[in-house]
């Protein structure tokens, strides 16, 4: 009976991989010397099948909290760490395993090199990452040591936004992963008394190991007011091959609240 | 009853040409937008000022400058993203330090393209931003 329930957690965890990987956090903010900001953010992967056995009774739900901070040396470099708390709850006939865990810790230096065009900025970005456990268990999404390098393209006007991140992650105990995050947004309300606006922007978030091909798709609005913003994500697979034993990630939901000083 | 609209129209058209003849004298075109400017009001036009976050710490770090009028605007200072240029609004009688403007906002990143001031209510002046004069 533990065993199984092992060998069902393990199966997720190959799923929490693709959720930690991406960094950095906050990248609109806080963008001035001495800045500093703090976010909170929820995430939620319920899943209703096997990609393989297309078995409609096994599913899971999995939920992760974030703490994520962010200090800004000046525009061009900052640091970031990234916190999770991991609660899993697997589902299988009248069995149902639960498994609770803070996750890995994730520090990233992302740095950039701005260019100040007429009416519109851009930068490329160079962030070296590192994955840190703060427990001793190795198990679902804890426990692995890892390396990260990410590269970045972003072009900004007051219209429009675009991002193109191209990221690696080597891990002591399990296969590379490599990814692609596409963001391509709108920005169709901006009051410049009130500092408040609304971004709308399309993600392709995209996910590459050995044994696992993961395209997700979907919407994010992201709302801002002075020093606060809360941002919400949707996204649908629509791509998923799993060469080994894996659930389908289903509809994913985003969440979260951060303020900047 | 033609002619009378014709006068109408001409009277309309006369109010109006005076009307702007007199803002005129105070406004700027800037990236598509009339602005005016008013006495003890210095415009910067901030090349890389295209998001609310810019906005932020552009309008931290500007108030925080001497001889700011805090009671105008936000803490003193204006920023409009959209046409790319902050206002600052200056006490009575005082001038801000252009020489320090300029090094704030080239020190958080992004270039000034252009700096006016109507420090007489006046007329607007034109400084030189490569010689800060």
């Amino acid at each position: 009976m533990l065993i199984q329930k092992n060998k069902n957690l393990i199966k997720l965890g190959l799923i929490v991989t693709f959720v930690c990987a991406h960094q950095p956090v906050m990248d609109m903010a806080p963008r001035w010397k001495g800045g500093y900001g703090f976010q909170i953010r929820y995430e939620r992967f319920p899943s209703y099948h096997s990609l393989q056995r297309g078995d409609t009774k096994p599913y899971h739900y999995q939920n992760n909290y974030y703490l994520e901070g962010v200090y800004t040396l000046n525009r061009s470099k900052r640091i970031t760490f990234k916190l999770p708390y991991h609660v899993v709850s697997y589902h299988k006939s009248d069995s149902i395993s639960n498994y609770n865990s803070i996750g890995d810790l994730i520090v990233a230096i992302p740095l950039k090199k701005y260019s100040n065009l007429k009416r519109r900025t851009q930068n490329f970005g160079f962030t070296p990452q590192i994955r840190i456990p703060v427990n001793d268990r190795t198990n679902i999404a804890s426990g692995h040591h890892g390396l990260g390098i990410s590269l970045s393209y972003s072009s900004e006007s007051f219209k429009f936004y675009q991002l193109y991140d191209v990221f690696y992650w080597r891990y002591h105990d399990q296969d590379p992963l490599i990814g692609l995050d596409i963001n391509l947004g709108i920005h169709p309300y901006h009051d410049n008394a009130a500092n408040r606006g609304v971004f709308i922007i399309w993600d392709i978030t995209s996910r590459y190991k050995i044994h696992n091909k993961v395209i997700l798709t979907g919407p994010v609005v992201m709302s801002y007011h002075q020093n606060i913003m809360v941002r919400f994500a949707l996204r649908v697979p629509i791509l998923e091959k799993e060469n080994v034993n894996q659930l389908s990630k289903a509809l994913y939901t985003s969440m979260g609240i951060g303020v900047v000083f | 009853m033609q002619s009378i609209d014709i006068i109408k129209i001409v009277k309309k058209g006369s109010l109006i040409l005076i009307l702007f003849s007199f803002v005129g004298a105070q406004t700027i075109e800037l990236n598509k937008k009339i602005i005016t400017i008013k006495r003890h009001e210095v415009l910067i036009e901030v090349r890389g000022l295209v998001c609310s976050f810019c906005a932020m710490g552009l309008q931290g770090g500007l108030s925080s400058l001497k001889n700011i009028e805090p009671n105008k605007f936000n803490a003193g200072v204006f920023v409009d993203v959209e046409h790319q240029y902050v206002i600052i609004a200056e006490k009575d009688n005082y001038y801000i330090n252009i020489e320090e403007v300029l090094e704030m906002i080239t020190g958080s990143g992004y270039e000034v393209a252009s700096i006016y001031t109507n420090r007489t209510g006046e007329k607007i002046e034109i400084w030189n931003v490569n010689t800060k004069e």
